[in-house]
Protein backbone atom coordinates (compact mmCIF):
# COMPACT_ATOMS: atom_id res chain seq x y z
CA UNK A 1 0.00 0.00 0.00
CA UNK A 2 1.47 3.37 -0.74
CA UNK A 3 1.67 5.86 1.54
CA UNK A 4 -0.38 8.56 1.73
CA UNK A 5 0.79 11.76 0.31
CA UNK A 6 -1.09 14.79 0.90
CA UNK A 7 -0.88 17.65 -1.26
CA UNK A 8 1.60 20.83 -0.92
CA UNK A 9 -0.56 24.12 -1.35
CA UNK A 10 0.13 27.00 -3.78
CA UNK A 11 2.23 29.76 -2.09
CA UNK A 12 -0.92 32.13 -2.43
CA UNK A 13 -2.73 29.99 0.00
CA UNK A 14 -3.75 31.95 3.29
CA UNK A 15 -2.90 30.08 6.07
CA UNK A 16 -4.42 30.69 9.49
CA UNK A 17 -2.01 29.77 12.98
CA UNK A 18 -4.37 29.87 16.25
CA UNK A 19 -2.83 32.04 18.87
CA UNK A 20 -3.90 29.65 21.24
CA UNK A 21 -1.94 32.20 24.38
CA UNK A 22 -3.36 35.52 24.75
CA UNK A 23 0.67 36.13 25.45
CA UNK A 24 1.64 35.32 21.67
CA UNK A 25 0.37 38.75 20.90
CA UNK A 26 3.10 41.78 21.45
CA UNK A 27 1.94 45.05 22.23
CA UNK A 28 3.92 47.60 20.74
CA UNK A 29 5.22 50.99 21.75
CA UNK A 30 3.55 52.65 18.65
CA UNK A 31 -0.17 51.25 20.14
CA UNK A 32 -1.03 48.49 17.68
CA UNK A 33 -0.23 44.63 18.26
CA UNK A 34 1.82 42.47 16.29
CA UNK A 35 2.18 38.61 16.18
CA UNK A 36 5.43 37.11 18.68
CA UNK A 37 7.49 34.29 16.51
CA UNK A 38 6.53 32.08 19.51
CA UNK A 39 3.54 31.27 17.63
CA UNK A 40 5.30 29.42 15.02
CA UNK A 41 8.03 27.56 16.99
CA UNK A 42 6.14 24.21 17.79
CA UNK A 43 7.67 21.80 20.12
CA UNK A 44 11.35 21.70 20.04
CA UNK A 45 10.50 17.55 19.72
CA UNK A 46 7.68 18.41 16.74
CA UNK A 47 8.48 19.21 13.55
CA UNK A 48 4.79 19.80 12.16
CA UNK A 49 2.83 23.04 12.94
CA UNK A 50 -0.90 23.18 12.45
CA UNK A 51 -2.53 25.74 10.49
CA UNK A 52 -5.71 25.94 8.72
CA UNK A 53 -6.59 26.99 4.75
CA UNK A 54 -8.79 30.16 4.89
CA UNK A 55 -10.79 28.59 2.25
CA UNK A 56 -11.76 25.90 3.56
CA UNK A 57 -12.85 27.48 7.03
CA UNK A 58 -13.76 30.69 8.65
CA UNK A 59 -13.37 32.47 11.35
CA UNK A 60 -16.70 32.02 13.28
CA UNK A 61 -15.41 28.42 13.48
CA UNK A 62 -11.87 28.62 14.19
CA UNK A 63 -13.13 30.97 17.22
CA UNK A 64 -15.87 28.46 18.06
CA UNK A 65 -13.70 25.74 18.20
CA UNK A 66 -10.67 23.31 19.94
CA UNK A 67 -8.04 24.78 20.74
CA UNK A 68 -9.47 28.11 21.74
CA UNK A 69 -8.23 31.03 20.97
CA UNK A 70 -9.41 34.48 20.46
CA UNK A 71 -6.91 35.12 17.37
CA UNK A 72 -4.93 33.78 14.83
CA UNK A 73 -2.06 35.06 12.61
CA UNK A 74 -2.63 35.36 9.43
CA UNK A 75 0.03 33.85 6.93
CA UNK A 76 0.84 33.07 3.44
CA UNK A 77 1.84 29.39 2.34
CA UNK A 78 4.98 31.07 0.46
CA UNK A 79 6.20 32.76 3.37
CA UNK A 80 7.24 29.20 4.89
CA UNK A 81 7.82 27.94 1.30
CA UNK A 82 10.49 30.78 0.76
CA UNK A 83 12.45 29.54 3.88
CA UNK A 84 12.50 25.95 2.18
CA UNK A 85 9.79 24.56 4.39
CA UNK A 86 6.82 22.14 3.02
CA UNK A 87 3.35 23.06 3.94
CA UNK A 88 1.09 20.00 2.99
CA UNK A 89 -3.04 19.74 3.37
CA UNK A 90 -3.95 17.56 6.05
CA UNK A 91 -7.43 17.08 6.92
CA UNK A 92 -8.43 15.86 10.06
CA UNK A 93 -10.99 13.04 9.89
CA UNK A 94 -11.03 12.98 13.73
CA UNK A 95 -13.00 16.24 13.53
CA UNK A 96 -13.83 16.65 10.66
CA UNK A 97 -11.64 19.31 9.43
CA UNK A 98 -10.93 19.82 5.99
CA UNK A 99 -8.98 22.80 6.72
CA UNK A 100 -6.48 21.47 8.21
CA UNK A 101 -2.91 22.16 6.79
CA UNK A 102 0.83 21.71 8.34
CA UNK A 103 4.45 23.10 7.89
CA UNK A 104 7.09 21.21 8.39
CA UNK A 105 9.32 23.09 10.59
CA UNK A 106 13.27 23.03 10.32
CA UNK A 107 14.60 20.36 12.05
CA UNK A 108 17.47 21.83 13.52
CA UNK A 109 16.03 24.47 15.84
CA UNK A 110 18.59 27.56 15.63
CA UNK A 111 17.04 27.42 12.06
CA UNK A 112 13.37 27.25 13.66
CA UNK A 113 13.62 30.18 15.82
CA UNK A 114 15.27 32.20 12.43
CA UNK A 115 12.16 31.07 10.45
CA UNK A 116 9.58 32.01 12.94
CA UNK A 117 10.81 35.33 13.27
CA UNK A 118 10.79 35.72 9.95
CA UNK A 119 7.08 34.47 9.83
CA UNK A 120 6.03 36.75 12.20
CA UNK A 121 7.53 39.91 10.99
CA UNK A 122 4.93 38.91 7.83
CA UNK A 123 2.36 37.79 10.08
CA UNK A 124 -1.10 39.91 9.94
CA UNK A 125 -2.98 39.85 13.16
CA UNK A 126 -6.49 39.07 13.26
CA UNK A 127 -8.47 39.22 16.45
CA UNK A 128 -12.20 38.18 17.60
CA UNK A 129 -14.45 40.95 17.72
CA UNK A 130 -16.71 41.04 20.05
CA UNK A 131 -20.35 41.71 19.10
CA UNK A 132 -21.67 43.87 22.21
CA UNK A 133 -25.61 42.54 22.83
CA UNK A 134 -28.13 44.85 21.45
CA UNK B 1 15.38 50.55 52.45
CA UNK B 2 16.56 47.58 50.11
CA UNK B 3 15.73 44.82 48.64
CA UNK B 4 18.05 41.70 47.29
CA UNK B 5 17.71 40.58 44.21
CA UNK B 6 19.28 37.42 43.22
CA UNK B 7 21.47 37.03 40.43
CA UNK B 8 23.14 34.78 37.75
CA UNK B 9 25.86 32.91 39.64
CA UNK B 10 26.69 30.92 36.66
CA UNK B 11 27.45 27.32 37.09
CA UNK B 12 29.96 27.58 40.02
CA UNK B 13 28.39 27.37 43.29
CA UNK B 14 28.52 30.35 45.27
CA UNK B 15 29.96 31.15 48.54
CA UNK B 16 27.19 33.97 48.99
CA UNK B 17 23.39 33.38 49.42
CA UNK B 18 22.96 36.77 47.34
CA UNK B 19 25.28 38.35 44.69
CA UNK B 20 23.98 41.46 44.61
CA UNK B 21 21.55 43.89 46.53
CA UNK B 22 19.83 46.67 45.15
CA UNK B 23 17.75 49.57 46.60
CA UNK B 24 14.24 49.38 46.05
CA UNK B 25 14.18 52.58 44.61
CA UNK B 26 16.47 51.17 41.74
CA UNK B 27 14.33 48.61 41.09
CA UNK B 28 12.59 49.11 37.35
CA UNK B 29 8.90 49.69 37.42
CA UNK B 30 8.39 46.75 35.51
CA UNK B 31 9.94 44.47 37.92
CA UNK B 32 7.20 43.15 39.79
CA UNK B 33 4.55 43.01 37.01
CA UNK B 34 7.66 40.65 34.97
CA UNK B 35 8.00 38.28 37.44
CA UNK B 36 4.55 37.69 37.99
CA UNK B 37 3.94 37.05 34.30
CA UNK B 38 6.22 34.17 34.77
CA UNK B 39 4.52 32.84 37.95
CA UNK B 40 1.45 33.14 36.13
CA UNK B 41 2.63 31.08 32.62
CA UNK B 42 4.76 28.63 34.91
CA UNK B 43 1.02 28.05 36.59
CA UNK B 44 -0.49 26.87 33.67
CA UNK B 45 -1.15 23.16 33.01
CA UNK B 46 0.16 20.90 30.23
CA UNK B 47 -1.33 21.64 27.11
CA UNK B 48 -1.72 24.90 27.70
CA UNK B 49 -1.33 25.50 23.97
CA UNK B 50 -4.17 23.11 22.91
CA UNK B 51 -1.54 21.61 21.04
CA UNK B 52 -0.41 19.38 23.72
CA UNK B 53 3.18 21.46 24.99
CA UNK B 54 4.21 20.17 28.53
CA UNK B 55 4.16 23.44 31.32
CA UNK B 56 6.62 25.79 31.90
CA UNK B 57 9.43 23.59 33.21
CA UNK B 58 10.95 24.71 36.14
CA UNK B 59 14.58 25.18 35.43
CA UNK B 60 13.10 27.38 32.45
CA UNK B 61 11.02 28.92 35.53
CA UNK B 62 13.88 29.46 37.76
CA UNK B 63 15.76 31.09 34.93
CA UNK B 64 13.72 33.51 34.08
CA UNK B 65 13.68 35.25 37.25
CA UNK B 66 17.48 35.25 37.22
CA UNK B 67 17.48 36.61 34.10
CA UNK B 68 14.96 39.44 34.99
CA UNK B 69 17.31 40.00 38.14
CA UNK B 70 19.92 40.68 35.40
CA UNK B 71 17.54 43.03 33.49
CA UNK B 72 16.94 45.13 35.88
CA UNK B 73 20.05 45.48 37.44
CA UNK B 74 21.44 46.21 33.59
CA UNK B 75 18.50 49.06 33.34
CA UNK B 76 16.63 47.05 30.67
CA UNK B 77 13.54 47.99 29.77
CA UNK B 78 10.31 45.63 30.38
CA UNK B 79 10.74 42.34 28.20
CA UNK B 80 7.22 40.65 26.26
CA UNK B 81 7.49 37.48 28.05
CA UNK B 82 5.63 34.81 26.03
CA UNK B 83 5.55 30.25 26.53
CA UNK B 84 6.91 28.29 24.19
CA UNK B 85 5.28 25.46 23.46
CA UNK B 86 7.80 22.73 24.87
CA UNK B 87 7.85 24.08 28.31
CA UNK B 88 10.19 27.25 27.58
CA UNK B 89 9.50 31.12 27.85
CA UNK B 90 10.71 33.76 25.45
CA UNK B 91 11.62 37.41 26.30
CA UNK B 92 11.77 39.90 23.55
CA UNK B 93 12.12 43.61 23.08
CA UNK B 94 11.94 45.85 20.01
CA UNK B 95 13.55 49.10 19.79
CA UNK B 96 14.75 52.00 16.60
CA UNK B 97 13.79 48.66 14.17
CA UNK B 98 15.82 46.41 16.30
CA UNK B 99 14.68 43.29 17.90
CA UNK B 100 16.44 40.93 20.52
CA UNK B 101 14.81 37.72 21.47
CA UNK B 102 15.89 35.90 24.18
CA UNK B 103 14.89 32.10 24.29
CA UNK B 104 15.27 30.26 27.31
CA UNK B 105 14.41 26.75 26.98
CA UNK B 106 12.80 24.13 28.82
CA UNK B 107 16.45 22.76 30.37
CA UNK B 108 17.27 26.44 31.54
CA UNK B 109 19.55 27.52 29.08
CA UNK B 110 19.33 30.70 27.12
CA UNK B 111 19.70 31.40 23.77
CA UNK B 112 19.35 35.02 21.78
CA UNK B 113 18.62 36.10 18.41
CA UNK B 114 18.82 39.33 17.02
CA UNK B 115 17.28 40.82 14.03
CA UNK B 116 19.10 44.43 12.50
CA UNK B 117 16.76 46.34 10.49
CA UNK B 118 17.91 45.54 7.66
CA UNK B 119 16.59 41.86 8.35
CA UNK B 120 20.05 40.65 9.01
CA UNK B 121 19.98 38.17 12.16
CA UNK B 122 22.52 36.74 14.51
CA UNK B 123 21.78 34.24 16.90
CA UNK B 124 24.35 31.94 19.37
CA UNK B 125 23.71 30.43 22.83
CA UNK B 126 23.83 32.77 26.37
CA UNK B 127 26.12 30.78 28.09
CA UNK B 128 26.71 33.74 30.85
CA UNK B 129 24.24 36.23 31.01
CA UNK B 130 25.44 38.13 33.39
CA UNK B 131 28.51 39.40 30.81
CA UNK B 132 26.55 38.97 27.44
CA UNK B 133 23.09 40.17 28.49
CA UNK B 134 24.74 43.99 28.93
CA UNK B 135 26.21 43.24 25.13
CA UNK B 136 23.41 42.46 23.48
CA UNK B 137 20.69 45.25 25.54
CA UNK B 138 23.54 47.59 24.25
CA UNK B 139 23.45 46.92 20.95
CA UNK B 140 19.78 46.94 21.23
CA UNK B 141 19.88 50.26 22.51
CA UNK B 142 22.28 51.47 20.12
CA UNK B 143 22.72 49.38 17.10
CA UNK B 144 26.57 49.58 17.69
CA UNK B 145 27.81 45.75 18.81
CA UNK B 146 31.72 47.76 18.58
CA UNK B 147 32.07 46.41 22.05
CA UNK B 148 29.63 43.01 21.52
CA UNK B 149 31.21 42.09 18.40
CA UNK B 150 34.87 40.96 18.97
CA UNK B 151 32.62 38.98 21.39
CA UNK B 152 30.33 37.63 20.31
CA UNK B 153 31.66 37.11 16.40
CA UNK B 154 34.15 34.77 17.56
CA UNK B 155 31.48 32.36 18.94
CA UNK B 156 28.41 32.78 17.27
CA UNK B 157 27.51 32.31 13.37
CA UNK B 158 26.37 35.11 11.23
CA UNK B 159 23.60 34.70 8.68
CA UNK B 160 21.47 36.41 6.25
Amino acid sequence: MQPRRDPEVDGDTILWRRLTSPDWIVPKSDGLRRVSSAAFKGRPEEIHLSVHIADFTDLDTIFSTLPWCESVAEIRAEYFQSLGRQVHHTPDPETDDNSHASITLAGNYGQRKKDAKVVAMKARLIEKREVPPT
Amino acid sequence: MATAVRAMRGGLPSQNQWSSVMPLSDIPYWYTRAVQTVMRLADQAENWDGYGSLNIQIPARTRANELLAILSINGASAPHIAPLSGGGLQFEWEFAGRELELEILPTGDIDFLTTSPNGEMLQGEVPDPKKQIPLLFGWLITGEFTTAASYLENRYATSP
